[in-house]
């Protein structure tokens, strides 16, 4: 690390994750009321509160702080220069700071009982939104600081292929601009003014759909760092090469591409779309399993040879010869394990037909704990553990804590998601906290609950222990080697074509698909269908 | 991101022009296919004949054309209440002045209802003092209207502007009430865990969801709490008869209609309070 970046990495990763650890203890408590043992200050009021907390810290400051920080790590690693402006990436920071106290206080005091979705015509705390929308644009400075680093690169480089490692984060920061413009327009259009009192109703089926937009491509976003890791760095950890470079940007690509016209699929039960526009938002949706079996392939493939080099023989002896000691690469096998089982929940969503049966239920909640919970989450450990010694400049003490971490949290995520996705086939709906257990007609849930509940403190532990061992790094001993060395292909590219070094032509793609995809089901709503509501405050009592 | 690039070779812009093209031919023809079956294909599968445009127009959910939409409601049965929850019924009520609606109480509803909303015969009729606004002005219009019937609110109600009772709900919405809390003590724990919890397996939603004090229930759900046994009982029954009608989607009477005779008397004594304690 030679760039002065390594505070402000720091910053947004420590944010990130101490907001987790909040986040953590929240979620075990919640399986607690869930669960027939009954929790402590449990009421309608502190439940949903604490569902809103906990989701809108895992799913609007989590994240997005964590991929911004790795985000600049990157940016500075594989472009080996400065970023083109720290200041202004401090002053994203900030900004989610700022953004992160203001949505926080209103929930605390019971006056943003919103959940993260928002689900209006439920309307709470102005500065709640507002909070919001500040992470957004903190969010915003880091997508005009990644297009500009690459950019400035490109200048310097001609010809050059940029580091896939960097390629993929600005497909990730495109997608994010992208993904970000649909809960922008509900929320300074709709919510917002709303929540001023400037306008009595709402139209909930265009807020439906401007959400529908961010609510699928947030996940992907959520995602490629995880899949960054997955193709720049788990095939370095297991000492091997990147099958193909090509293959991760064009998987990349397709993230970009198809993450975005498919979130209709979100609405799959709701009344205000035909079924047209559903079906061809199914199809489309149908493509996003494309790069991940891309990218299965492609990285089962650099591990084979990573296996083979050190000695591995046979159709499976490589898999035994992984180093899998390394977190970086048993994070990767536990992380695909995990996304086995969660892309096959997927693509049951995904189906009209099979959505009706699952709609509403405990299995969709399950289903994202798996996914995001599950693998994404693992992989930003991975990821932690790898960076987090370079940016210090210290080596953790032991491993052992850091693979009984990871194996505490796949065994943790398992134990609660599986019961859970069960749970929903028996028709448990989603978004309820009390269940009366002594009632024989879902007597046999219970049992369910308890084991799912027993996983969620397995996930409680593993997420204290996280962060117990990135404090204990701070008394590690001095790490020589600083660099940061992202996977060789096996193939490394010399020239690209413009499309595989760019985004130009993905962007009029994205356009003409999201055009295609949501121009009239958007466009409707002015001109036939309206669906205005009452307002309803969960702000002001009675 | 254009910049300033050193001449690009010509092989290098064939190959560019050939990703554009067939990377837009591939995500166009997959768009095309998939919305020929969507608009198109499909819809017309579910039924006979071959009609290319009402197809498209049902796919996308244009009214009219959809087969069900247009067979039912044919004889759809005359709403319970004409009261809607509209904007400008509520900005009728945030308007409503409860000086106006005082001085038109005096003459006629402190008769019964008391001057401060305080009945004077528990038993026959409701107190007013601190109900919801919105609830009280739903009644009298349904008392106006005919969907609530009673001989001597019917005759008083039919006299007032929509204004007007906007402005008696007003006035008996800011009266004090009494300092009462719940009757727990006073019934078994089944029917506080029926008012609290409800009872799923005969889908009767818990009272307090639309009811309780801090109720994110129907509009017009009015506050049970202080009104006297004999009248909640009374109210209860006539949902069950059907001999009261104008609750929205028969809300009320389809719970009524499930409860007992026994439940109704106890939820009654339950919501006939009893004083807080300080």
């Amino acid at each position: 690390m030679r760039y002065r970046a390594e505070r402000l990495i720091l910053a947004h990763i420590g944010v990130a994750f101490a907001t987790f650890a909040v986040a953590a203890v929240l979620g075990a408590w919640q399986m607690t009321v869930r669960s027939p043992f009954g929790a402590p200050f449990a009421s309608p009021e502190t439940y949903f509160a604490s569902v809103t907390a906990h989701g809108t810290i895992l799913a609007y400051v989590m994240p997005t702080l964590f991929t911004m920080g790795f985000g600049y790590f990157v940016a500075v690693t594989a472009l080996d220069r400065p970023l083109p402006s720290l200041r202004l990436a401090w002053a994203g920071f900030w900004l989610a700071m700022i953004g992160i106290v203001m949505a926080v206080v209103p929930i605390v005091m019971g006056r943003a009982t919103v959940l993260y979705t928002f689900y209006p015509p439920l309307t709470g705390s102005v500065f709640y939104y507002l909070g919001v929308v500040l992470v957004v644009a903190g969010s915003w400075v880091w997508v005009a600081l990644m297009i500009w680093a690459m950019a400035a690169w490109k200048r310097d480089n001609p010809g050059q292929p940029v580091p896939l490692a960097m390629f993929a984060t600005v497909a990730n920061a495109i997608l994010w601009a992208w993904t970000t413009g649909g809960v922008a327009v509900e929320l300074l259009f709709q919510v917002i003014p709303a929540a001023l009192g400037w306008t009595q109703t709402i139209d909930v089926g265009l807020a439906r759909t401007l959400f529908a937009w961010t609510l699928h491509p947030i996940v992907y976003f959520w995602l490629l760092p995880a899949y960054i890791a997955f193709y720049t760095m788990a095939p370095q950890a297991a000492g091997g090469r990147l099958y193909s470079d090509t293959m991760g940007r064009l998987a990349f690509i397709l993230f970009l591409l198809y993450s975005l016209p498919v979130g209709m699929h979100h609405l799959f039960m709701d009344p205000e779309h035909g079924t047209g526009f559903k079906f061809l938002q199914m199809m489309l949706t149908v493509l996003v399993t494309v790069p991940t079996l891309l990218t299965i392939f492609t990285i089962s493939a650099s591990m084979e040879i990573g296996g083979r080099l050190r000695g591995g023989r046979g159709v499976f002896g490589w898999i035994a010869a992984l180093p899998w000691d390394r977190p970086m690469v048993l994070a990767t096998g536990l992380a695909f394990i995990l996304l086995g089982f969660g892309g096959f929940g997927g693509v049951v969503n995904m189906a009209y037909g099979m959505n009706a049966m699952v709609h509403n239920t405990s299995w969709v909640t399950a289903h994202f704990h798996l996914i995001f919970g599950g693998s994404v989450v693992i992989m930003y450990f991975a990821i932690t553990y790898e960076i987090w010694p370079k940016l210090l400049g210290r080596q953790p003490l032991s491993v052992k804590p850091i693979r009984l971490q990871l194996w505490l949290w796949f065994v943790g995520i398992l134990v609660t998601t599986l019961p859970w996705h069960a749970l929903g086939l028996f028709g448990q709906p989603r978004r309820v906290g009390a269940f009366d257990y002594s009632n024989p007609a879902i007597a046999y849930w219970a049992p369910w609950t308890v084991v799912s509940t027993v996983g969620g403190y397995i996930l409680l532990a593993a997420a204290l222990l996280f962060v117990w061992n990135l404090a204990t790094l701070y008394r590690g001993s001095h790490e020589v080697d600083r660099g940061m060395r992202y996977a060789l292909a096996v193939h490394p590219p010399l020239r690209l074509p413009s499309a595989l070094n760019g985004f130009a032509l993905w962007n009029w793609l994205v356009l003409f698909l999201m055009v295609a995809a949501y121009g009239y089901p958007i466009a409707q709503f002015f001109f036939i269908n309206e669906h205005p509501a009452l307002v309803h405050r969960v702000d002001s009592g009675g | 991101m254009s910049m300033d690039l050193p001449p690009i070779p010509a092989e290098r812009e064939a190959l560019d022009r050939l990703w554009r093209v067939w990377a837009s031919v591939i995500v166009g023809a997959f768009v095309l296919v998939s919305l020929i079956l969507g608009l198109i294909v499909l819809p017309i599968g579910e039924r006979r004949g071959f009609d290319p445009f009402a197809a498209i127009c049902r796919a996308i959910g244009i009214p009219g054309y959809d087969e069900t939409a247009s067979n039912v409601g044919a004889a759809a049965s005359a709403p319970a209440s004409d009261v809607a929850w509209s904007v400008d019924t509520r900005r009728l009520l945030a308007d409503a002045r409860a000086d106006e609606g005082a001085m038109l109480a005096q003459g006629t509803c402190a008769a019964c209802h008391g001057g401060n909303g305080v009945t004077v015969d528990p038993s026959q009729f409701p107190s007013l003092a601190g109900q919801a606004k919105a609830a009280l002005f739903k009644q009298i219009r349904d008392f106006q209207t005919g969907a609530r019937k009673s001989d001597i609110m019917t005759p008083m109600a039919q006299r007032l502007t929509q204004q007007q009772m906007a402005d008696i709900a007003a006035y008996y919405a800011t009266r004090a009430s009494a300092d009462l809390m719940v009757a727990e003590s006073g019934v078994p724990l089944e029917i506080s865990h029926l008012a609290q919890q409800g009872d799923p397996v005969r889908a009767i939603a818990s009272c307090d969801s639309c009811h309780g004090s801090r109720r994110s229930g129907p509009e017009e759900a009015p506050i049970l709490l202080g009104q006297s046994t004999s009248y909640l009982e009374q109210q209860l029954k006539n949902f069950a008869a059907n001999a009261r009608s104008n609750d929205t989607f028969e809300r009320m009477r389809t719970i009524a209609g499930e409860l007992t005779p026994d439940e109704m008397h106890r939820l009654a004594i339950y919501y006939g309070g009893m004083p807080a304690r300080h």
